[in-house]
């Protein structure tokens, strides 16, 4: 399940080039042989109006099993993955009707990996994780029998009979683990309810719930496959499991029974089937939170939640800015995929969303708690991610802002860029009294052995200088000297650029962002990180989103009707 | 590779032979005057007393000169940064010259490589330009394995702060293996709810409780296996750490408190976690010392918090954070550093306090246990890891406290005044400290890591 670490080991060897690797420009380099070797070259996707569209107006994805082909690559990984704590949540909810986020409160935190809460190499399983397992099973067990509503929504009989008990088992197992039980496990929870709770129908039914929300089929996404797929190295998913990861995928959380009725019909077996229930799904109340959850992990909102200042340094921070900036950032990209807009737009947006204490960091009059859209077209200084109280927060230190903050978030999570962490031996720079610390940091990105990747990512948070650690407009910095504000991506644009707006006109622009909320999606759809195996994949999806606007919703739906959607690997996770 | 023909406990000896393990009475009268009985701190019945260890650590380093002994041998006198443990100074040994010197030689940002070997004295693993794993075993998993069996936290770890989004390697530190990390508990009000919930009931609900569990957790165990032998062979491995977790789960839910447990009060609902530091701390440590008097654990990791973690310790009079002020002379100064640590090291002996006070056998309980204090990189102008700040504490087995003790090593950067002045030349793996400690505690083994033996001059 592990590559060989790749660390660098000699920097001296390395050159920014090198060290600057875009995770699907990694795949490009492999793109040129998945081109050569493709069994069949015509039915790729080479040029932008290749897209095919169903005549009669019916979702259809361009995609056919060759564009798993990356010769020479291997398979995609399909690891393991354990239900995230949210996703444990939502589908308790919605199985049975409680309140899931009470019991995941006390589950180990599992951290983030480059702003994702969802990530396999997350997901460790200790005695810490089986203990609220187990309190968690217990607690929703005894609540649901608690509460005559929520009882009755699932116990229609006397469960002390045993026809009761089986068709009881039967319609909870199914939910739980997302697939009709076999005979052999309905017997063993009968009479693991009969042995435990004896002829009480409470205890019966609690212990039943008990057991299976203990159990590894409902923990983990098993994916055993139905057999083999036409591509070598894969195996097709059965339907169950194709309604399991577009439920995941789509809603956060397992599939209800509706879906798993649809599977079971057959209507889940063909791409058709899948743009179909997936297009449904997208309507769903379960897919806004989604879409939420995917925004906010895309723009590391998290650490805008946590974020902490020197009150002397930034007196404008309080946590309702902060719950205000997120927001404002969720609403902008709900907008934008109702709206069927350009992801690559959010970082030019000329409108955004404040109440009276963001108006106030943007300089702009609101009145009340609520967040109402905000013009912004005619300030040059606003409009975009970049402009944003969320983005300026969520990179700065306690008590200033943070240029190299800046300039990463710009590479990596707009561009999907992948940069390395610093060589051995760094010391930082001392600052000299009354300097700021982007001053400081520009003496220590001079020295020759820092200058090769600082110049990749300071000049980019050099350009927002002018943007406080919350966000306001300034014209000096914190040693009180004047800032010019000149900024640069360097390989993008290089004439250089001004203020949050114009660098966002330019990252829009790139190809990297272009790709990048491809590499992004597939990220969050599928728990990991894209691998060489995957750069044949990514090209052809981000052909057709591209040839389709770059919308949200091409974005969902190319990757979600994509053969890798349908299969796993046959080795297991390799 | 370690042997483990140690793992099974008394307790767990028990439960193989169908009974339902029970916190065995100590009979203080058939003790002498050392808790020993055969020769060995023995409990009624001729089991032994149980041994401890207990690893407690602390972020982003001291000033060395600060911290190390200016004469060797006993009678020091304390350095700043140490002045806080005046009153047990004779119980505790100032270590001078182990380290793991990974940073001398790897790629990193130097948290996310001190962090996972400082208990595990191996290089980290990671992939695509990052470390994501300790590359090993962490001695408390070991000792945890040998010891811990049966207790209702084989290993326990605590946190002062552990949430470090931005970075999540740098807030683990305990590890079963590659890719398996073992989490800290950071709030007082989880913590209680783990350790102590449930355990004010009758033993005869408790029992029932215990019997319904293990009917479930059997279930959940045969269905899981079944699954895992459908799997592939990387997935076959995940389940297997499941199972092992489960097999743990089913142990400790019978666990019972010792008789000597005075159930804590529950410290409720705390704030956020910087509201109040030294309350945290307290209320953490605390319920950590009754987690060894009750027998809840025996492997005790505590971390005053993560190197990069946001910790501001605004009662000591700083508005910068901890890790901020550590890059000193640019972030803080020399002092600020030294300032931070005595309050660090003031915790320890804190800790040293509440154990002391508790009686045990003949003694206290700090005469079954072994302690640490360690960090994970030394000063913090270079954050490294060659010769790192250790004290080791305790009187188990009869160990000896009030020396400075200097072993083999070498440092040539100029940073390191006071430690050029003893070492002379060589290297003393921080693993030889993680060894003496496991074998301390009746850990069956030979070496771990790069260890080169044990700590001599300890028991003399």
């Amino acid at each position: 399940m592990r590559t060989t670490p790749a660390l660098p080991t000699e920097p001296g060897a390395t050159t920014p080039g090198a060290w600057l690797r875009s995770g699907l420009g990694l795949g490009l380099v492999a793109l040129a042989g998945c081109y050569r070797g493709a069994a069949d070259p015509s039915s790729m996707q080479t040029d932008t109006d290749g897209a095919e569209t169903g005549t009669d107006g019916e979702t259809e994805a361009p995609f056919d099993e060759d564009d798993l082909a990356c010769d020479g690559e291997g398979s995609s990984p399909f690891p393991l993955r354990r239900l995230t704590p949210r996703e444990y949540a939502r589908t308790v909810s919605m199985i049975f009707g409680v309140d899931g986020a009470a019991y995941v409160e006390q589950f180990p935190d599992e951290g983030t990996s480059e702003g994702f809460r969802n990530q396999v190499e997350l997901q460790g399983m200790t005695l810490a994780h089986v203990t609220e397992y187990l309190d968690a099973a217990e607690a929703i067990a005894a609540d649901v029998f608690a509460d005559p509503t929520l009882r009755d929504a699932i116990v229609t009989c006397d469960l002390s009979e045993s026809s009761c008990l089986e068709g009881y088992v039967e319609r909870i197992g199914r939910l739980v683990h997302r697939r009709p039980l076999g005979p052999d496990q309905v017997a063993a929870l009968q009479q693991l309810a009969i042995d435990v709770g004896g002829s009480d129908p409470a205890d019966r039914g609690r212990v039943v719930i008990e057991a299976l929300l203990q159990s590894s089929a409902f923990l983990y996404r098993v994916e055993e496959g139905a057999g083999p797929a036409s591509m070598p190295g894969y195996l097709a998913l059965d339907p169950y499991e194709v309604a399991t990861r577009l439920a995941f995928t789509l809603t956060g959380q397992g599939p209800d029974d509706d879906l798993l009725d649809l599977a079971a019909g057959g209507g889940l077996d063909d791409v058709d089937g899948i743009a179909a229930a997936a297009a449904e799904l997208m309507t769903t109340e379960a897919a806004r939170d989604n879409t939420r959850d995917f925004a906010h992990q895309w723009f590391r909102l998290s650490s805008v939640q946590s974020a902490s200042f020197d009150p002397a340094a930034v007196p404008a921070f309080t946590p309702t800015l902060a719950s205000a900036a997120v927001e404002e950032v969720l609403r902008l990209f709900e907008d934008f995929a109702a709206e069927g807009r350009p992801l690559v737009d959010l970082y030019r947006a000329e409108y955004g969303y404040a109440n009276a204490e963001l108006g106030a960091i943007y300089g702009v009059p609101v009145a009340g708690e609520q967040l109402q859209r905000v013009e912004l077209a005619d300030d040059p200084h606003r409009g975009g991610i970049f402009g944003s109280a969320a983005f300026a927060m969520g990179t700065a230190d306690y008590a200033g802002t943070n240029v190299v903050a800046r300039g990463v978030f710009v590479r990596t999570a707009a561009m999907c860029e992948t940069l390395p962490a610093p060589p051995p031996g760094v010391i930082p720079t001392d600052p000299e009294p009354g300097e700021s610390p982007a001053e400081t940091q520009r003496r220590h990105s001079e020295d020759p052995a820092c200058a090769p990747c600082h110049e990749l990512i300071d000049p980019i948070g050099f350009g927002l200088e002018n943007y406080s650690p919350v966000g306001i407009w300034r014209e000096v910095d914190e040693a009180g000297d004047p800032i010019d504000g000149e900024g640069r991506v360097l390989g993008v644009g290089d004439e250089g650029f001004t203020g949050a707006r114009e660098l966002g006109e330019l990252v829009a622009e790139s190809e990297q962002a272009q790709s990048c909320a491809v590499e992004t999606y597939f990220r969050f759809a599928f728990g990991r990180s894209p691998t060489a195996a995957d750069a044949c994949s990514l090209e052809s999806i981000a052909e057709v989103v591209a040839s389709e606007g770059g919308t949200y919703e091409s974005v969902v739906m190319s990757i979600v009707t994509h053969p890798l959607f349908a299969v796993r690997s046959e080795e297991g996770s390799e | 590779m370690i042997g483990k023909n140690s793992r099974m406990s008394r307790r767990a000896l028990l439960r193989g032979a169908g009974s339902i393990a029970i916190a065995l009475p100590v009979l203080e009268a058939m003790l002498d005057d050392r808790g020993l009985l055969c020769g060995e701190a023995h409990a009624f019945g001729g089991s032994p007393l149980p041994r401890r260890m207990v690893l407690f650590h602390f972020p982003n380093g001291v000033p060395m000169d600060d911290w190390t002994p200016s004469t060797t041998g006993a009678g020091w006198a304390l350095p700043p940064a140490l002045e806080s443990l005046a009153p047990f100074q004779d119980q505790v040994n100032v270590l001078t010259g182990l380290g793991n010197g990974f940073t001398s030689y790897l790629e990193g940002n130097k948290h996310d490589i001190t962090a996972p070997s400082h208990f595990t004295c191996v290089e980290p693993v990671g992939a695509g330009g990052q470390y994501s794993s300790a590359g090993g075993i962490s001695c408390d998993q070991l000792a945890a394995e040998a010891i811990g069996v049966g207790t209702k936290a084989p290993s326990l770890q605590v946190s002062l702060f552990a949430s470090h989004t931005a970075q999540p390697i740098v807030n683990r530190m305990s590890y079963k293996g590659v890719d398996e990390p073992v989490g800290f508990y950071e709030d007082p009000k989880t913590l209680f709810d783990f350790l102590f919930a449930g355990l004010d009931v009758d033993p005869d609900a408790a029992g029932a409780l215990a019997d319904r569990r293990r009917s479930v957790l059997d279930y959940v165990q045969g269905s899981t296996a079944d699954l895992q032998a459908r799997l592939g062979a990387a997935d076959q491995q995940r389940l297997e750490q499941h199972l092992e977790a489960i097999r743990e789960l089913e142990l400790s839910i019978a666990a019972l408190p010792s008789e000597q447990c005075t159930l804590p009060a529950d410290p409720g609902a705390v704030g956020a976690y910087d509201a109040d530091i030294e309350g945290r701390v307290e209320a953490l440590l605390g319920l950590s010392a009754m987690a060894i008097r009750c027998d809840l654990t025996r492997v005790l990791v505590f971390s005053m918090g993560c190197s990069s973690c946001p910790l501001t310790y605004d009662f000591l009079g700083f508005s910068d954070r901890d890790h901020a002020l550590s890059h000193w002379p640019s972030g803080g100064t020399r002092e600020d550093n030294t300032t931070m640590a005595r309050w660090k090291v003031g915790r320890f002996a804190r800790l040293l306090e509440l154990l002391d006070a508790m009686p045990e056998g003949d003694g206290t309980m700090l005469d079954h246990t072994v302690l640490s204090c360690t960090s994970e990189i030394a000063n913090g102008t270079a954050h490294d890891d060659v010769i790192l700040p250790a004290l080791v504490a305790g009187r188990v087995g009869g160990m000896q406290g009030g020396r400075h003790l200097v072993f083999p090593c070498d440092h040539s950067s100029p940073r390191h005044p006071s430690t050029a002045a003893y070492c002379g030349g060589g290297r003393t793996p921080l693993a030889n400290l993680w060894l003496t400690m496991m074998q301390a505690v009746g850990v069956e083994v030979g070496s771990f890591a790069d260890s080169t033996g044990t700590l001599e001059g300890l028991w003399v």
